[in-house]
């Protein structure tokens, strides 16, 4: 497990480091240092790494990280491969939340506020509905969430029609991407994923206990209700602020956790900190990549892109071993 | 839906617990483990189950259910060492390993710690299991049909390991459908149908009762040996003799 982090770490220094010197402004390693230990300032290389560059990198390993640890959360509560953070209908709220603000004219700044609302309040919902006496039964939480992401869904389809001369705005945030990052959106996005990813780390071992049933976690004294609410919450928050900072960027949180698991097995004190560098290493990658190209790409077509044939590849690997 | 349910159980005691299929057995184990809620009272040690931690209970009470396959592939020792969950730290530190490989052993499966519980067999799983409990070191146990999946040379070492734990003062509430194992192991059995215990008490009184004859629409035969030990040989009822036939 520690290779592989520290793998991920490199990774990660790596990509900073080409993402910070390369782009239409190329700048060499020495500048780029210049700059870093400057601070802030004027001049168009300082704009260029501390304006555009640095949040957008950061962006990028915030939103992969948030999204691949919420992925591993929910995968190991629903106890299924296939969970992926959007199916609780958080991607159809905050798309709600998104295209209610379109339509109205709100202003661009208030884009990530009304999605991140969109997003808490679909999951307050499915909750709400598979809510019974005794707790929440996971079979309904799933089903609720399908529900509610299609009924959502449905809704953001006629807004697409009422917007008109705005669809494109709206396609392109659903479409995920990491241009508009800066400073302030960064800083929205930070709260919720520490809190969200200590509420992870702090449920972890009874977490694994949960994943193989709540007929052994009980039992041997887990408070299951309470670990099942806390895991929900955590993995609710890192998913909604992703959504609400950069759109709906697909595949990160089903192909990561799924991929640290071959590597380090089921153990979630192991798989959480390796899907959370892996999470910021692959959408870093991703986001390099869609730069590269001569018109800049919504980076959730390049995860998906790469992403499948990498994640085909591994399991191939994985069955021959 | 269990009705009119009440009795108690000592330490140190095996009770048996035997019925049709749905007659509300495992239902009375689930209540019991906490997994279900009750109306009533049920009381562990002075003390009302519904209103206890789960690190009280797991203390207290562990359970086996009857369908024990996993889906993540932690080894048998991850497994093991889970049962010792309510005295670990948050992190799952500060448990014992010798413990687990003790307990593993005991149970005759030392050989399984490194494997993935995945791919283990049906017997195989209900020995990390009952290492599992083993290593929880519950006062009491709530074993749903542990003989399931065992041959015969493991049920009988599991008769061993049953009467081990009744020598050390734990409380044992085992659900069983042989009736020789019942005798051979339950200082008290109940009988239930539909909710309800319709029969108590020593095995062979209650194997011999008009009510167990009913519910199980059997006619109970006893075989005896030239040293004095007896065999049950239950028998269909046949129309003529029963009192309310299907």
């Amino acid at each position: 497990m520690r290779s592989w982090l520290l793998l991920g770490g490199l990774a990660l220094l790596g990509l900073v480091t080409l993402g910070l010197c390369s782009g239409s402004y190329s700048l060499s390693l020495s500048q780029v240092w210049n700059v870093l230990l400057q601070g802030p300032g004027e001049s168009p290389e300082n704009v260029v790494v501390w304006q555009l560059r640095l949040p957008r990198l950061l962006q990028a390993i915030l939103v992969g990280a948030c999204l691949s640890t919420a992925g591993a959360a929910f995968q190991s509560l629903l106890r299924s491969p296939l969970a992926d953070p959007y199916l609780t209908g958080t991607s159809a709220g905050a798309s709600l939340g998104t295209a209610l603000a379109v339509v109205l004219g709100l202003n661009y700044g208030l884009y990530p506020v009304c999605a991140f609302a969109g997003a808490l309040g679909a999951v307050l919902l499915v909750t709400r509905l598979a809510r019974i006496r005794q707790g929440v039964r996971l079979e309904d939480f799933l089903l609720a969430g399908v529900m509610v992401s299609t009924l959502l869904g449905s809704l953001v389809s006629l807004l697409m029609v009422l917007a008109g001369r705005e669809l494109s705005r709206l396609v392109f945030f659903l479409l995920g991407n990491l241009s508009g990052s800066n400073w302030l959106l960064l800083g929205w996005c930070l709260a919720p994923f520490v809190l969200g990813t200590g509420l992870l780390v702090w449920n972890a071992y009874p977490l694994n206990l949960l994943s193989l049933g709540e007929d052994l976690a009980a039992p041997a004294g887990v408070a299951v209700e309470r670990v099942k609410l806390q895991v929900l919450l955590a993995a609710t928050l890192l998913t909604a602020s992703a959504v609400a900072s950069s759109g709906l960027v697909g595949f990160v949180g089903l192909v990561i956790p799924h991929l640290c698991r071959l590597w380090v097995g089921p153990d979630m004190r192991k798989l959480l900190p390796l899907a959370l560098v892996w999470g910021g290493v692959f959408l870093l990658g991703c986001d390099w990549l869609t730069r590269l190209a001569p018109q800049e790409l919504p980076v959730g077509v390049v995860t998906a892109l790469v992403g499948a044939p990498w994640f085909l590849w591994q399991l191939q690997r994985e069955r021959k071993c | 839906m269990l009705r009119d349910l009440q009795g108690s159980w000592q330490p140190g005691e095996i009770l048996g617990l035997l019925g049709p299929n749905g007659s509300g057995k495992s239902t009375l184990l689930r209540i019991l483990a906490g997994l279900l809620p009750y109306r009533g009272s049920i009381q562990f040690e002075n003390r009302e189950l519904s209103g206890q931690t789960a690190a009280w209970r797991a203390s207290r009470l562990s359970y086996l259910p009857q369908q024990l396959g996993f889906e993540q592939p932690f080894t048998a020792a991850e497994v093991v060492m889970m049962g010792q969950f309510h005295r670990l730290d948050r992190w799952g530190g500060g448990g014992s390993p010798e413990l687990v490989s003790r307990c593993l052993e005991r149970v005759g499966a030392a050989h399984l710690a490194g494997r993935a519980v995945t791919r283990l067999s049906g017997g195989e799983l209900q020995r990390v299991r009952l290492a599992q409990a083993l290593a929880q070191d519950a006062r009491a146990w709530l074993l749903d049909e542990p003989t399931s999946a065992m041959d015969l040379h493991q049920q009988l070492e599991l008769l061993d390991l049953f009467r081990e734990l009744r020598e050390q003062g734990k409380s044992l509430l085992i659900v069983l459908h042989d009736l020789n194992l019942a005798r051979r192991l339950c200082s008290q059995v109940w009988v239930m149908d539909s909710g309800r215990v319709l029969a108590r008490g020593n095995p062979d009184k209650v194997f011999a009762s008009p009510q167990f004859e009913k519910i199980f629409q059997v006619k109970m035969e006893v075989f005896w040996d030239e040293k004095g030990d007896s065999v049950l040989w239950p028998k269909k009822l046949t129309h003529l003799e029963s009192s309310d036939t299907l």
